[in-house]
Order: C-alpha cells, then sequence, then structure tokens
C-alpha cells in the first residue's frame, strides 16, 4: 500500500509541476502576443484604402507615428518626420503615420502638412492599439520604435524632437 | 463555491478599485461614458450620485507581462512608465459631473486639473431622437495663441454652465416621469495637456427621465456606448469596413483563410499542456482528504440505496452527475473568464497583483492545514437530505450534479479559488470555460469509475492524501510568488530563493536519513526526497544570493560578471581602480553627500548627472573606459554637469540600498539626470551601456 501511495504522489507532483510549467509558458505566451507589441500586429487601411500589414516593413527600423486632425502638438511635429523620413530613408529607417482619424480628415491634414511617407488611419478599436503600444491614456502625439525584427524598442508620448528620435533609432540601425 | 467565486471578484474589483481602476470609461477612452444617477428627494430637491473616477496609476499596459528578467525591458517599462506618469487619465484632467437644477435646466460642471484645458469650440451636447438641447450657455473663456489653430477659445479652470432643455408638453403634470422619457444626453469634448499632449475626443452620456436620472447600470452602460459611438461614427467606420473590404479582395491570395486557420491551430496545441495540466490537477484533487472518502458516500447517492444496480446503469448515472459538476464548472470558469477580461488592462497593477497574490499565498495555507472553507453543517446536511430523494433517475442525478458541485466543493475550494484565478488572468472565457471542465472531468473520472464497477482502481484513503494537499498548497505559493515577481519592484529571486530553502528543509535536505526501519524502499523514498531537497537547498541559497545583486532571472540568478570578479581573474575589477584615481566623477556614498551635490548643483544653475556603478558591472567599467573618457563628451560634462557616481558594489550596505531606493534603481549600470531646478529628468534616465555618440546627443540637447 504504501509503495503504491509513493508512486501515486510522486507521479502527481510530476505531473504537477509539468503542468503547470507548460502551463505557465502559455500563460507568458499568450500575454505577450495578446498585448500586440509587435510590429506585425498592424494592420490597417491607408488613405489610398489598401490595407497596409506591419510586416511589410520588417527589416526595417520602424518609427510609428500616432496623430490625428484635432491634436495640436502631433501636426507640430510632423514636418520634423517627413524631413527625418527623407533623411534616413537609405539607413533603413520607415515612418508610418497612423492618424486616429476619419479616412478624410487623415487625407485632407496629410495632404495639407504634405506626408510623404505611409499614411494608415484607425477609428475602431484605437484605444486597444495604443494600451497595446504601452499608452493607456489614449493620448497624442505618440512615437513607436519597432527594430528590425518588429520587437517594439521605445516610446514616447508627447512632441518627439529629432534628437530623441536619433537617440532611440540609432542604436537600432 | 458560487458565493467563493463571488468573493474573488469582488476581491479583484476591489482590488482594481483602491488603485483607481473601475470604469470602463478608463479603457475605452472616446467615447468614455459615465453613469449618472438622480433621485427625486421630495419636491425640487435633486441627489446627484456621479461614479466619480480614482486617479489611474499609469503603468505600462498588458504587456509582455511576467517577462521583466532583462534590463532591456524593465527599462522599457520604466520609460514608458515614467512618461506617462507625468500625464493625468482624460477623466482625472477633465472631470465633468451633470446637476440638475429644473425639469427642463441641466448644470454641467467641468473640473479641469492644473495646466490641462478643453478648447471652447469641441464642447457639445445633443440627445437622442428629436433634438431636446436648446441652448448651451458656454461661458466665455479665455483666448489662447495656438500655433496651428491660430486663436482658440480654451477652459483652463473650473467652470459650469446650464443647458437648457426643450420639454414637450404631454398634458397636466401629474407624476414625476412624464416630462422628459428617457432622454438621453451626450456630452462630446476634447482637450489637451499644456505639456504638448492631446486627448482624443471625449463623450459621455448621462440619462434623463423627468427629474429622475434612471440609474444606467455598468454592463448595459456599455453597450450604449458602443451604440452610440456607432450611429455618431456610423460614417467612419462604413468607410474603413469598405476599405478593409476592398483591401482583403485585393489581396485575397487565400493567404488570409490559411493565416487564420494555422491561427487556431496554434492556439489550441498551445493551450493542450495547459488543459492536460487542468485534467492532471482535477484527477489528484479527488486524492485529497475531504474528497476521497466523499466518493463512495456519492456513489451511492448518486445510484439510489438498495437499487439492484447494474454496472451499466451505475455507470451511466455516474457520468450524467459528472456532467453536471462540469456544466456549472464550466459555467464558473467562463464567468471568471469574462470578468478578467475587463480586467485585465490592469494586471500590470501593483494592487492587483499584490491582492491576487496574496489570495494564492492564503489558499496555500489552506491547503497545509491552518484553516479550512467549508458550507456551514446545517446547509450541508440540508442538501444531503435533499438529495437523497433525487437519486437514481437520470435526469435528477444531472441537476444534482449541477447545483452540489457549488456545495460539494467546498472544501477543495483553495485550488478551485485558484484555477479561477487563473481564468480571470486569461481574461478569455471559452480558455475559463475549457480549464474548469476539464478540471471537473478529471474530478469525475474516479467517481465514473467506481459506477462501472471499476473500484479497485481507486487507492484506499490514507494519509498519503495530506501530502497531495500540501503538494497543491506548495504549487499555490509558487503561483503567488510568480505573479509577484511580474512587478519590478519586488526582489523575486529573494522569495524564490526563501521558498526553495524552506520546501528543501521540509523535504528533508537538512536532516538525516534514519535508519533502516522496516522496508528498504521507503528509505530510498527518502533518499530522493533528500536529493531533491538538497538540490532545491543549494538553488535556493544561489537564488538568494542573485537576489541581493538585483537579478530576477530565476534560471540565471547569478550575474556573470560578478563570478569575474569573485574569481581573481577580475580584469575588469582592476581596471576600475587604476581608473577610479583620475575620472572626474564626484562620488558619494550616502543620500547627505548626494544632497550636497544637488545642492552644489543648483547654486551653480548646473545638471545632474548621476551614474550608478559597481565594481562588478562591465557595462560601468566599459563606458568609463569609452563613453565617459571621449573628450567631448568630457568637455560638454565639465561645462554643463556636476556629474556623481554612486558605488554601489556592495548591495549589502544600507546606504547603498538608500540611495538605489532613492530613485528607484535596481541597480548598475543606471545613468540619471537631475534638472537645473533639481527635478528628476526621468525621461531622459537610461540602463545600460550607451556609446560615445549617442550620449552625446543626449547630453548636448539637455
Amino acid at each position: 500500500m504504501m509503495k503504491r501511495s509513493r508512486l501515486i504522489f510522486l507521479l502527481g507532483l510530476a505531473g504537477i509541476l509539468i503542468g503547470s510549467y507548460f502551463g505557465m509558458q502559455k500563460f507568458v505566451l499568450e500575454r505577450s502576443s495578446s498585448a500586440a507589441t509587435t510590429l506585425q500586429a498592424i494592420e490597417l487601411p491607408d488613405v489610398h484604402k489598401n490595407l497596409r500589414k506591419g510586416k511589410e516593413w520588417l527589416g526595417k527600423v520602424v518609427v510609428v507615428n500616432h496623430w490625428a486632425s484635432w491634436c495640436a502638438p502631433c501636426r507640430e511635429e510632423i514636418p520634423m518626420l517627413i524631413d527625418y523620413q527623407q533623411q534616413m530613408q537609405a539607413k533603413g529607417v520607415q515612418i508610418v503615420g497612423i492618424a486616429h482619424d476619419s479616412l478624410e480628415a487623415t487625407r485632407i491634414f496629410g495632404d495639407e502638412i504634405g506626408i510623404t511617407y505611409p499614411s494608415l488611419w484607425v477609428i475602431a478599436g484605437r484605444t486597444e492599439l495604443l494600451a497595446s503600444h504601452g499608452n493607456r491614456l489614449g493620448a497624442l502625439p505618440f512615437t513607436v520604435i519597432f527594430d528590425r525584427n518588429g520587437k517594439l524598442a521605445g516610446t514616447k508620448l508627447g512632441i518627439i524632437s529629432a534628437q530623441e528620435l536619433n537617440a532611440l533609432v540609432n542604436p537600432l540601425l | 463555491m458560487n458565493r467563493i467565486r463571488l468573493l474573488l471578484t469582488v476581491l479583484l474589483l476591489q482590488a482594481a478599485g483602491a488603485s483607481g481602476v473601475i470604469s470602463s470609461s478608463t479603457v475605452g477612452l472616446p467615447p468614455a461614458e459615465q453613469a449618472f444617477r438622480f433621485s427625486r428627494i421630495g419636491g425640487e430637491t435633486l441627489a446627484v450620485v456621479s461614479s466619480e473616477q480614482p486617479i489611474i496609476p499609469v503603468q505600462s499596459s498588458a504587456i509582455d507581462m511576467g517577462n521583466f528578467s532583462t534590463v532591456d525591458d524593465l527599462r522599457w517599462l520604466l520609460e514608458t512608465g515614467f512618461q506617462q506618469q507625468d500625464f493625468l487619465d482624460v477623466d482625472q484632467a477633465f472631470k465633468l459631473r451633470i446637476q440638475a437644477i429644473q425639469k427642463n435646466k441641466i448644470m454641467a460642471v467641468f473640473e479641469i486639473a492644473d495646466g490641462y484645458y478643453l478648447y471652447r469650440d469641441k464642447i457639445t451636447f445633443s440627445n437622442d431622437g428629436e433634438n431636446r438641447i436648446n441652448r448651451v450657455a458656454l461661458p466665455a473663456g479665455t483666448v489662447k495663441e495656438d500655433e496651428y489653430f491660430g486663436e482658440v477659445t480654451v477652459f483652463n479652470s473650473d467652470f459650469s454652465f446650464p443647458v437648457e432643455l426643450s420639454v414637450p408638453y404631454d398634458g397636466p403634470d401629474d407624476g414625476p416621469d412624464d416630462d422628459l422619457n428617457n432622454l438621453i444626453i451626450h456630452a462630446n469634448y476634447q482637450g489637451c495637456a499644456e505639456d504638448g499632449i492631446c486627448y482624443a475626443p471625449v463623450n459621455k452620456s448621462f440619462d434623463i427621465t423627468g427629474l429622475t436620472v434612471i440609474p444606467v447600470a455598468q454592463a448595459s452602460h456599455q453597450t450604449t456606448s458602443g451604440q452610440t459611438t456607432s450611429r455618431l461614427n456610423a460614417e467612419i467606420f462604413k468607410d474603413q469596413a469598405a476599405a478593409i473590404e476592398a483591401a482583403e479582395s485585393t489581396s485575397r491570395g487565400g493567404d488570409q483563410y490559411t493565416d487564420q486557420y494555422t491561427d487556431m491551430e496554434v492556439s489550441f496545441v498551445a493551450r493542450l499542456p495547459l488543459l492536460l495540466g487542468a485534467l492532471f490537477a482535477g484527477i489528484l484533487l479527488t486524492f485529497t482528504p475531504c474528497v476521497l472518502p466523499m466518493i463512495p458516500i456519492l456513489s451511492s447517492i448518486i445510484a439510489g440505496q438498495g437499487n439492484n444496480l447494474t454496472k451499466t446503469k451505475g455507470g451511466i448515472l455516474a457520468t450524467t452527475y459528472v456532467l453536471g459538476t462540469v456544466v456549472t464548472y464550466a459555467g464558473m470558469g467562463a464567468l471568471a473568464g469574462a470578468t478578467g477580461d475587463q480586467l485585465q488592462a490592469y494586471f500590470q497593477n501593483i494592487w492587483a497583483i499584490g491582492v491576487l497574490s496574496a489570495l494564492f499565498f492564503i489558499m496555500a495555507l489552506s491547503m497545509f492545514g491552518l484553516f479550512e472553507i467549508r458550507i456551514p453543517e446545517f446547509i450541508q446536511s440540508k442538501v444531503q437530505a435533499k438529495t437523497r430523494s433525487m437519486s437514481g433517475s437520470i435526469p435528477l442525478v444531472f441537476l444534482l450534479g449541477l447545483g452540489s458541485a457549488l456545495v460539494l466543493g467546498a472544501c477543495i475550494s483553495p485550488v478551485l479559488i485558484s484555477f479561477l484565478g487563473i481564468a480571470v488572468t486569461t481574461g478569455d472565457p471559452l480558455l475559463g470555460a475549457q480549464l474548469m471542465m476539464v478540471m471537473a472531468v478529471g474530478m469525475g473520472l474516479p467517481l465514473i469509475a467506481l459506477g462501472f464497477g471499476a473500484g479497485h482502481f481507486i487507492p484506499r484513503a490514507g494519509k498519503w492524501m495530506v501530502k497531495i494537499k500540501q503538494g497543491f498548497g506548495v504549487m499555490l505559493i509558487a503561483v503567488a510568488i510568480y505573479l509577484l515577481g511580474i512587478l519590478p519592484q519586488v526582489p523575486v529571486l529573494l522569495l524564490w530563493g526563501s521558498f526553495f530553502i524552506i520546501l528543501s528543509i521540509f523535504l528533508g535536505a537538512t536532516q538525516k536519513i534514519p535508519a533502516q526501519e522496516i522496508h528498504e524502499r521507503a528509505s530510498n523514498w527518502q533518499r530522493i526526497e533528500k536529493g531533491l531537497g538538497i538540490i532545491l537547498l543549494v538553488w535556493g541559497i544561489f537564488l538568494i544570493a542573485g537576489g541581493l545583486f538585483g537579478q530576477r532571472d530565476i534560471l540565471r540568478p547569478l550575474p556573470l560578471n560578478l563570478l569575474y570578479s569573485i574569481s581573481g581573474t577580475a580584469r575588469f575589477a582592476e581596471q576600475s581602480t587604476s581608473q577610479s584615481t583620475n575620472h572626474q566623477f564626484t562620488r558619494v556614498s550616502n543620500n547627505d553627500e548626494l544632497d550636497q551635490q544637488l545642492v552644489r548643483a543648483r547654486a551653480q544653475n548646473k545638471l545632474v548627472l548621476i551614474d550608478y556603478y559597481a565594481d562588478w558591472c562591465v557595462d560601468c567599467i566599459r563606458m568609463e573606459k569609452t563613453t565617459f573618457a571621449n573628450p567631448q563628451v568630457k568637455a560638454v560634462l565639465d561645462e554643463k554637469f556636476i556629474t556623481v557616481q554612486i558605488d554601489v558594489t556592495d548591495p549589502q550596505d544600507i546606504d547603498n540600498r538608500a540611495l538605489k531606493q532613492r530613485f528607484d534603481v535596481f541597480g548598475p549600470p543606471a545613468t540619471l539626470f537631475i534638472d537645473r531646478d533639481g527635478t528628476p529628468l526621468k525621461q531622459m534616465n537610461f540602463y545600460g551601456y550607451m556609446e560615445s555618440d549617442e550620449f552625446l546627443s543626449l547630453i548636448t540637447e539637455l
């Protein structure tokens, strides 16, 4: 009797250990994937009504700039981003704008400011998108940097300066 | 059980509430809705109860939870945390209360936090159906020069104004409710912080009926919010949907479907181990002291007494009963998962994790027999009496299973609660249901076996069952520590180390194996136990050592460079000592000395750079040899900064610990900046090594 019960106990303990190990791994895995912090998780329409997927920019250092027409500071920093894109394109930097606006507003303001990089827009799920990038206030402007593998590498809430952008982007180049 | 589940939910909600994480409106900013409740007291007196929103401590949300083992992760968490801590949640920045004054007039009261402002022209009121908003008497506001919008009128301090409503005449006024029936009023507003961020437009709804405002339940309130949004943004949604559809139809190479398919497949395969774990736990639960003795009794209740029962009939009855329990448990799991979905965003929160972890710990104590959760005796006996009459018939036995899952689960409830806790944290109703379902099946298997007459497979009750219960207790404590480890503030390795060491002592690591008694085998088991114990003991000691060095990885507790410096081949350590004589930093060893330097910096109107340094920190030394040795960097540092170095080589030192705590630094290398006026420039802080160029651009900018 003693023998069998010990065996059951040990097997059971091993079972729990193995189960919880995998369980926890899965738990952690699901957390990280559901948080959608990767570039690949971005799938949004652009101003030409084409669905753009984050994975198309894999291999580049991607700077995602969340902005909106109703956000004055956003519009203040965009000209810098346009310049930055032109300067850094050759080095493998890609700027992607995500407007938290309607298609029309995105198009009108994008043209007015002269955005040359891909301009996506989001309405439904905008809060979740921001939260997944670590911004729980839902406030703008908000800039997110992904490394060449699409992993989130840095964020900045509020106007970003060229220096700050350099400090975040350069180590990833 | 149900009550306990509720308790769990309440506990979690309280945890969330304590730190200000209640309302859905804080999660989904536009349109954020707030339920207001008006009630009529006497003639024209009105009481207003608003669901005030407490401060949201902003930490980075549910990102890569549980895996902050690397400095990079930590650094990122710190950065985002620091950045966002400086700004208020939108509902803290702009608080709106509505008060009813007369039956055709409401008062809107805005509280604006310091340093925030609302755009005057973005404040609008609307209602569902025919327009009832007569006049919104906004005050003048202040004029603000905006580089992009030109002259704009804003409100940067508290203000209030009346909103006049038109009341349709519907006969003599004979009751409180016939004036404004179900009038839903939406308030829209949008604003920014002076420090350069803007919040999305906010939409809040108030349900006004006459002078009474109908209570808006949290759940229905969410759907209203959804409806409102969709109505307001119907056009935009249509746009977006069409765009996505167009894009999909052009790129329809079939890969979308394959993606989806593999997604599902992967998720099932990934779930399998977790579910198997749950099944195993379920089976094991049967062998705990209060369940196993119940099984024959339960089995006789199900089968009915004195019946001449075939094995098949008995088996079917047992299966039916188990299916009943499965349904109840699955329901509980789904509920827990659904609750978790709403709370998920806050699981980064220190209070939520703290309470959850404490819950696991308390439940573990119960498994060690410190206390028992049980249904009061009188209920138990009543239930038993009732159930006797239900035995023998399949539908009734199913109902019995449904109901008794709630009652009989009581003594294993610590484990059940913990499983529900996991379901809550996964935030997935389906996974929650699956987990609980599989566990219930596991628990039911022995019963089914008995029903089919396979009773001899089931081991007899004995003292060993206590060990299984204790095993559960150990697992629960492990889960509690794991959860705490998610918080960067917790020195998790110290906890793991203590846990392992205590566990090892229970396993007999420090005891002599007693002389052979009757069975040789028994002693062999003891040897295995002792062996395991010793492994845990050694591991535990390493963990504690690593924990003291601020490490967080349970598999790699000791920092590699520590080994270098211990082993005497410490090239790095030597360099640092020769270096430390001629570097330009002022070394401080306690808070008072640091304060002196801070005062000196303010007097000279200089910035402060604080470098956390340790002899065993390779990156620190590298930085000293390269970045800080760079002549350009030196020039800028000399000109603009007071540079302070804090030597935290000895983590035991009280002063060192205080110095680390002061700026929430976990360990070197950490570089912190303090502004000329003495405020920490948190967003500039960084951990780890930084190259000269990058560092130069950083310090020149300051």
